[in-house]
């Protein structure tokens, strides 16, 4: 089948169809994060504020996973547990979102990097959390969630 | 004692691409007249075609009028924004003023409401109570709103596609309009575009997400909340199913 051109005549049910894809049936606590980083200066602002509250080392931990030894599993962890705090605990909301950023990453990075889901939520929410992270991160975490994602999605259906 | 964070910065209710538009000054709202213009021309084309003032003269004509005065209004667009009502509502409420006026500035045959076309302001406009113009106002009106739904779907696509190309996502933009709009199955979309199938599903959510935020970015009004827009897109469906 041809590629279409897309903007060309819909039909009703095309066009019914892409509206109900517009519907927002669940709100998740992600959905505001998701919402922030949409913006033109999304990512930017999370990196300025994830300086402030997690090193230059936590965070290229998160991004490369250490090495493949239990000490840097163990190291990541521990990351993803201050960021889990401060999920609760964080004193305004725009600090809560960017721990809940860095949260995700650490779980992102588990599956990437140890094949560990550090997380008792189902691989299926996972997939799709990171599958939207992705599409608004920056190129340099694009890559590690859109393969967490995919390897949270064969989870889910294993 | 656990804080608990404060809800002062995000609100709840859903960002308006318009109202980001206007928020950059005279810049964004050129931006915005355009983007009103190339949404709102066929939809209010469609209804001025299916209505008793249809004969007023060449339909291109009269939404181009009807565009130039109201949209050469500065605080046209701050009045809606400040109604609090949806914009497909209040541009057609306009158009049938305007379009009465016109019908008055001719001298044209008037209708019963026309006294209220002596006045050019915007209260006076939103004081006109809908299908009270003419008597074949609900099916026009109708197609009108339809118009929009077919509109703004356009609008949503190619500002998702822009969005996408313009971040390196065009494998990703690919996937989902092949899949969603084209039909393709997965294992379909693996042989032509050489990704297995988990990477395409996951490539096409990425995609699906940022036309869901736009399209909801577009249907916005300030002040919006999730359901009420939830509301919106339920009304628009119904107009696609009532042809």
């Amino acid at each position: 089948m041809p590629p279409s051109e897309p903007t060309h005549k819909l039909t009703n049910h095309q066009t019914a169809d892409l509206l109900r894809r517009g519907m927002n049936v669940k709100v998740r606590p992600i959905d505001a994060l998701l919402g922030r980083l949409s913006t033109p200066d999304g990512w930017t602002w999370l990196e300025s504020l994830v300086r402030d509250e997690f090193t230059d080392e936590q965070m290229a931990i998160v991004y490369e996973g250490g090495d493949r030894s239990s000490s840097s599993e163990h190291r990541l962890i521990e990351i993803k547990e201050i960021a889990k705090t401060n999920v609760a605990e964080a004193s305004t909301e725009e600090k809560a979102l960017v721990a809940m950023a860095v949260y995700s990453l650490t779980v992102a990075s588990g599956l990437v990097h140890h094949g560990q889901l550090y997380s008792s939520r189902p691989a299926l929410e996972w997939y799709e959390l990171f599958a939207d992270l992705a599409g608004v991160a920056s190129p340099h975490w694009r890559e590690m969630l859109f393969t967490a994602a995919e390897i949270a999605m064969l989870r889910s259906k294993a | 004692m656990q804080r608990k964070p404060q809800r002062d910065i995000f609100p709840t209710t859903d960002r308006s691409w318009i109202a980001a538009q206007l928020d950059q000054g005279p810049s964004g709202l050129s931006e915005t007249n355009h983007h009103v213009m190339s949404v709102y021309a066929d939809p209010l084309k469609a209804y001025y075609n299916g209505s008793s003032f249809h004969g007023l003269g060449d339909a291109d004509e009269l939404v181009a009028g009807f565009f130039a005065d109201r949209l050469g209004r500065p605080d046209y667009l701050d009045k809606w924004q400040s109604s609090g009502r949806k914009l497909r509502h209040w541009l057609i409420v306009g158009f049938r003023y305007f379009l009465l006026e016109q019908r008055a500035v001719r001298q044209m045959p008037l209708e019963a409401d026309l006294a209220h076309a002596s006045g050019t302001d915007d209260d006076s406009e939103a004081t006109i109570i809908t299908g009270a113009a003419d008597a074949d106002a609900e099916d026009p009106e109708h197609a009108f709103h339809r118009e929009v739904a077919r509109s703004l779907v356009r609008k949503a696509i190619a500002m998702t596609e822009e969005r996408c190309l313009a971040d390196d996502l065009a494998v990703h933009w690919r996937t989902w309009v092949r899949h969603v709009v084209d039909g393709c199955t997965y294992p379909e979309l693996s042989k032509e575009l050489g990704h297995g199938e988990v990477r395409l599903k996951v490539m096409a959510r990425t995609v699906g997400s940022r036309f869901q935020l736009t399209i909801r970015e577009l249907l916005a009004w300030p002040g919006a909340l999730p359901d009420q827009l939830n509301q919106e897109i339920q009304e628009l469906i119904s107009t696609m199913a009532k042809e």
